[in-house]
């Protein structure tokens, strides 16, 4: 085939080199005893059965099954979903499963210096009661994860992680503790299982919860990124007043055996203010208005400089990946985190897509960057992308090419500051 | 006030027997991780005892004493099972609650090793896995706590979310093993 599609001889193309198995192995083989759904667990949320009674469209999200939208009667498009639950959270309330991010309880003498070493971020002058978002290096230096920190004490943090690298960022601490820092004194445990924990966040939040919460809900006591514990009937649960979304928002947790009640709660008074459930798709449009990154941006090969966090490496103590992040090649003449959007006759951007100069040969040499995420935005009225351009702010206000040569579609896009949406976050803080 | 009522991960009273096996929904109780800090497992075992009666498990065992049991579940870490956990254990381990966190069954009969020789890669035979023998390992593909909690009982704790599964992969296995011809 090789030497077909390069018009060379079998000969002078040459042969590949043998290797085991040297005999086809059935791909039923590979899938052992493994028979229909049991070929991966399933992992349901608390809030699973409410979600698809309200006929949710579930995706997929490593193991997990969340809601990816919500359709109402006449919508026929997951973008008319996506749209209107967009509009319900920016304009009144939505209550959204967020149980799937991985939850690690970090307890001991050493937790503080622990975290300080595994975040590029300074944890241990994080003060308890607060929440503090915080990213991770791998050891080479690129970034691995990121999430947020909340002190519940002293010696007592709890930590996020993303949904899809919860395992990895588990196993990374196991690795840090036992082979980097023995001498430390701290102990953690996954609670990703232990907590059902459901996003609020709008306009209308704060007063939906304190509606819910056995105590007052003053805005003085909770300011943005405050963390603490709360009794909703009775119920010992925890607060977090934390926002994927750019809207005031909070994060409620109480233990898993009151999850499905919680969620049908929250579900039927947001729906009385205006309000409802929304999904992953409406989720995702709303970070990339507000340049919030996932691991579409963290994929694996950029640096926290890259995705514009380069500040966020604390210079006054060592963390994991400081030494290699530093690494020639690491930190000049990268590709930057920046926004784009259509300003030609095409309005389209396409998560895959690759960037150009605008004027010019279009070749792997002038290839400036590609495109990470894209969605439309119901809130600004255009499609609004993510991607990586070298030279990256720097070229604020310029037009580039985006070609995606798998789709055959080109569009002229304008370099834009990644957050598109509320770029103050008066918003968010309320 | 809002009233939040209880869900379990498995029907309450679910029992299903398939050949020599019955598997039941287990109710443990308060389920509490234990993490003894630095050189401090001795005291945590000394408080545990004074509490609870129970020490804390060597590496692969379960202690036990009444409706209280200690299953070791990993490197410097145990389940405290069945009992609300005594505040004095603060003093010397991470205490981290998870009740919530596990769907706990029980396999009983006569050929519960046979049916989990089918899905976890450790020899649960009697003979080798005795009367308060507790492992980590993976069922299927997912991770799970293993006890003997009896001479013909296994009991089983996996994640809640992935309670439907861990019962569908069991009921498989019960499934094939009661359809090979006996002999």
């Amino acid at each position: 085939m090789l030497a077909d599609a390069t018009g060379r001889g079998i000969a002078e193309t040459g042969t590949t080199t043998y290797r085991p198995p040297y005999v086809p192995v059935p791909i039923a083989a590979f899938g052992a005893g493994s028979q229909g759904m049991g070929f991966a667990p399933r992992r349901l949320t608390t809030s699973d059965a409410a979600a698809r009674a309200r006929g949710a469209v579930m995706i997929e999200t490593g193991l997990w099954y969340r809601p990816a939208y919500f359709p109402q009667p006449g919508e026929t498009h997951w973008r008319q979903s996506c749209d209107r639950e967009v509009a319900m959270v920016r304009g009144h309330v939505g209550v959204c499963d967020v149980s799937t991010l991985g939850k690690i309880d970090v307890q001991g003498p050493d937790a503080a210096a622990f975290l300080d070493f595994v975040y590029a971020g300074t944890m241990s002058t994080l003060k308890v009661g607060r929440v503090r978002y915080g990213l991770m290096l791998r050891e080479d230096g690129f970034v691995m994860d990121d999430g947020t920190a909340a002190r519940l004490g002293e010696r007592h943090f709890v930590i996020t992680t993303t949904t899809a690298a919860a395992g990895q960022v588990m196993r990374h601490l196991d690795w840090v503790q036992q082979g980097l820092c023995p001498d430390m004194d701290v102990r953690f445990v996954s609670v990703t299982e232990q907590w059902a924990q459901f996003a609020v966040t709008g306009p209308m939040a704060q007063a939906l919860l304190a509606g819910l919460i056995d105590a007052p809900l003053d805005g003085a006591d909770w300011p943005f990124m405050a963390c603490g514990a709360v009794t909703v009937g009775g119920i010992a649960g925890r607060l977090f007043r934390i926002s994927f979304s750019g809207e005031a928002g909070y994060e409620i947790a109480v233990p898993a055996r009151y999850g499905a009640a919680l969620y049908r709660e929250l579900v039927a008074r947001a729906e009385a203010a205006g309000g409802g459930a929304y999904g992953l798709e409406a989720l995702n449009v709303m970070r990339i208005e507000k340049g919030f990154i996932t691991h579409a941006e963290i994929h694996g090969r950029v640096t926290a400089a890259d995705v514009g966090m380069g500040r966020m490496v604390a210079a006054g103590k060592d963390c994991v990946g400081k030494v290699m992040a530093a690494r020639p090649g690491l930190t000049e003449d990268r590709q930057v985190l920046v926004g784009l959007r259509p300003v030609g006759v095409v309005r389209q951007v396409i998560a895959g897509a690759h960037l150009f100069p605008a004027d010019g040969p279009v070749s792997p040499e002038t290839d400036l960057g590609y495109i990470t995420s894209a969605a439309y935005s119901p809130t600004l009225g255009t499609m609004l992308a993510l991607g990586f351009v070298r030279g990256g702010r720097e070229r604020l206000g310029q037009t580039l090419r985006m070609i995606d040569h798998m789709r055959g579609i080109e569009a002229i896009c304008e370099v834009t500051d990644p957050v598109a949406y509320d770029p103050d976050g008066g918003r968010m803080r309320g | 006030m809002v009233e939040l009522t209880a869900s379990a991960p498995f029907d309450a009273g679910m029992e299903r027997t398939i050949g020599a096996v019955t598997l039941r929904a287990a109710e443990t109780g308060p389920v509490t991780a234990l993490m003894p800090y630095a050189g401090q497992e001795r005291a945590l075992s000394a408080a545990l005892e004074r509490a609870h009666g129970l020490e804390f498990p060597a590496a692969g065992r379960m202690t036990s004493a009444g409706q209280a049991r200690c299953l070791w579940s990993g490197l410097d870490q145990a389940m405290l099972i069945g009992v609300e956990p005594d505040p004095a254990l603060a003093d010397h381990a991470a205490v981290v609650a998870q009740s919530d966190g596990w769907a706990a069954l029980t396999l009983t009969g006569d050929a519960v090793a046979d049916v989990l020789a089918r899905l976890v890669p450790v020899d649960l035979r009697p003979a080798a896995f005795e009367q308060g023998a507790s492992i980590r390992s993976e069922l299927g593909h997912m991770m799970v706590i293993l006890a003997r909690t009896g001479p013909q009982q296994v009991t089983v704790m996996g994640f809640r979310s992935m309670a439907g599964t861990l019962l569908h992969e069991l009921e498989n296995a019960m499934t094939a093993l009661a359809a090979r011809p006996k002999g």
